[in-house]
């Protein structure tokens, strides 16, 4: 067992809701399959969407180059291929979009993986990893076993999925899960840590004084991480945040014990 | 210009309810008339089209019943030249990545520009068999064409993305193109297409005859198992938030906070 990869899909400079609602997800089968979510970001100029994707708690894979200004399947299974061998992540994850669906089939044959198209559900049950998709256009839905293997490929549609019982087997997947893994439960001096890096990312510095007072919302009201910090809103010292990015990353993972 | 059409042959459940046997293994089919699959019909208009333009010839291949030699016939009616039905009950037909090796083998070995089929099946919806048989026979690939057009020896894909946005893509020739509903006008079957249509090759063949290991392709090679089919579940449910508008807010404001939607 071992890590979930999901490619994190983006267009006209923007992360695609698919990243988002794949993120929403990985967390439980990442936990289910005793690993950690990593994600595979490709791009040229794409530094801003990674740390975007980061700020969830995930480790993210950045190939950063001109050659993946506009999507091409062909490289990005090349990418993938390399990926794969190296990182040997128990299930990959890709979006079943347009995008999506020019990869994962080829990706399946040339690694020859175990492949289950348009995913709505991922589930594991007695060992062996399950996968609930729909025929049929939705009108039935099919419960798919992979036999046992290295890694996994499923392309996933979570558009018309209850995320927060996407799993119809049972497992317990909510769109919170990514934020509850991440950044509920941790120390006091990181979700101090915390705020000042979120607060170091607002024009509104002063805003957060008047949020920890009591006397209007956090500036930052728009992110999710905010509903854990509304709870600790005693915990707001004004200052400079003091850990860059991926040091606050790499605290969050020696926090909370995840392996780097 | 030597193209190959791939077909499915389907069930119309379109305005039907569908029902899974008591075991969970299948759906009764029995009560919908079959045909073309959607999708697969286009690529048939787009072959006979490019044939008309460039030349050459299109062979239907398909794998089914006997059956669906009539939805064979009616492609080579509309313009295609002659058919390959694979009919075979050890191909493991729920794992797309077998039929995409069953494909191949039939198309290995023979000279051959294009290969076209629809982007998606009505009956499965996996949206990978003509991606997956580009890599077994190892050429280039575009998946969801809305537009085709052949020039200098290459094909300039026009892809259809999420959003109405399209995306071009230049590709090699031989090349394997799934294409969307959409991309054309399928013409109806003329009469005289109709009779010419049986006189026709239609050959039939099955994993021995197209030297493909069936070993490799049924459902032991598989590396998935298709354990149930079950009807999911329809959920309407409405919540109407009482009160006065600062209580309604409030009440949204939680309903969506503990959805994780904001």
């Amino acid at each position: 067992m071992g890590n979930v990869l999901v490619l994190a899909e983006h267009r006209q400079g923007a992360l695609r809701d698919i990243t988002f609602e794949m993120l929403a997800v990985a967390p439980a089968a990442a936990r289910d399959l005793g690993g950690e979510v990593v994600v595979l970001l490709l791009g040229s100029g794409v530094d801003g969407m990674a740390q975007k994707i980061a700020g969830y708690g995930v480790k993210v894979l950045v190939v950063d180059d001109p050659l993946f200004e506009n999507f091409n399947a062909d490289k990005y299974q090349q990418v993938f291929s390399v990926v794969i061998d190296e990182q040997k992540p128990a299930l990959v994850m890709i979006g079943q979009t347009a995008q999506g669906v020019d990869i994962a089939p080829a990706l399946a044959v040339q690694k020859n993986l175990p492949f289950v198209a348009d995913v709505i559900g991922l589930g594991l049950e007695d060992g062996t990893l399950k996968a609930t998709r729909q025929l049929y256009s939705g009108k039935v839905n099919a419960v798919v076993a992979f036999k046992p293997a290295g890694t996994y490929l499923v392309t996933a549609d979570l558009r018309e999925a209850d995320l927060s019982r996407a799993d119809l087997r049972g497992a317990t997947y909510s769109t919170l899960s990514v934020m509850q893994a991440s950044w509920h439960a941790v120390s006091d001096a990181f979700c101090t840590e915390l705020m000042r890096w979120d607060a170091s990312a607002n024009p509104d510095l002063a805003g957060f004084d008047r949020w920890a007072g009591g006397s209007d919302q956090c500036p930052c009201i728009k992110h999710p991480r905010i509903f854990y910090f509304n709870e600790r809103r005693d915990l707001w010292q004004p200052g400079p945040p003091t850990m860059t990015l991926w040091q606050l990353w790499e605290a969050l993972a020696a926090e909370k014990e995840i392996k780097i | 210009m030597k193209i190959f059409v791939c077909i499915k042959y389907v069930p119309d459940t379109s305005e039907a309810e569908v029902k899974v046997n008591p075991e969970g293994t299948g759906v009764d089919t029995g009560r919908f008339s079959f045909d073309i699959n959607d999708a697969d019909n286009y690529a048939v208009e787009e072959s006979v089209q490019i044939k008309e333009k460039s030349d050459g010839s299109v062979t239907v291949l398909s794998i089914g019943p006997k059956e669906s030699e009539v939805m064979i016939r009616m492609a080579m009616a509309k313009g295609c030249d002659n058919a390959v039905r694979i009919e075979d009950e050890r191909i493991a037909g729920f794992d797309p990545l077998m039929v995409a090796k069953v494909l191949a083998g039939a198309i290995k070995g023979q000279e051959f520009d294009l290969v076209l089929t629809g982007c998606m099946a009505a009956d499965d919806g996996h949206m990978a068999t003509g991606v997956a048989l580009a890599e077994e026979l190892g050429v280039a690939h575009a998946a969801m064409a809305k537009k085709v057009e052949l020039a200098d020896g290459k094909v300039k894909v026009s892809r259809e993305l999420e959003g109405g946005l399209m995306e071009v893509v230049e590709l090699e020739l031989p090349a394997v193109i799934t294409v969307q509903t959409g991309i054309n006008e399928p013409r109806y079957a003329p009469i005289r297409g109709i009779r010419e249509a049986q006189k026709k090759e239609l050959k039939v063949v099955n994993l021995d005859d197209l030297s493909v290991d069936a070993g490799a392709v049924d459902a032991g090679a598989s590396k998935i198992i298709l354990e149930k089919l079950y009807i999911p579940e329809v959920e309407s449910k409405a919540e109407v938030i009482e009160g006065e508008p600062e209580e309604k807010a409030e009440k949204l404001a939680s309903i969506l906070v503990k959805g994780g939607l904001v």
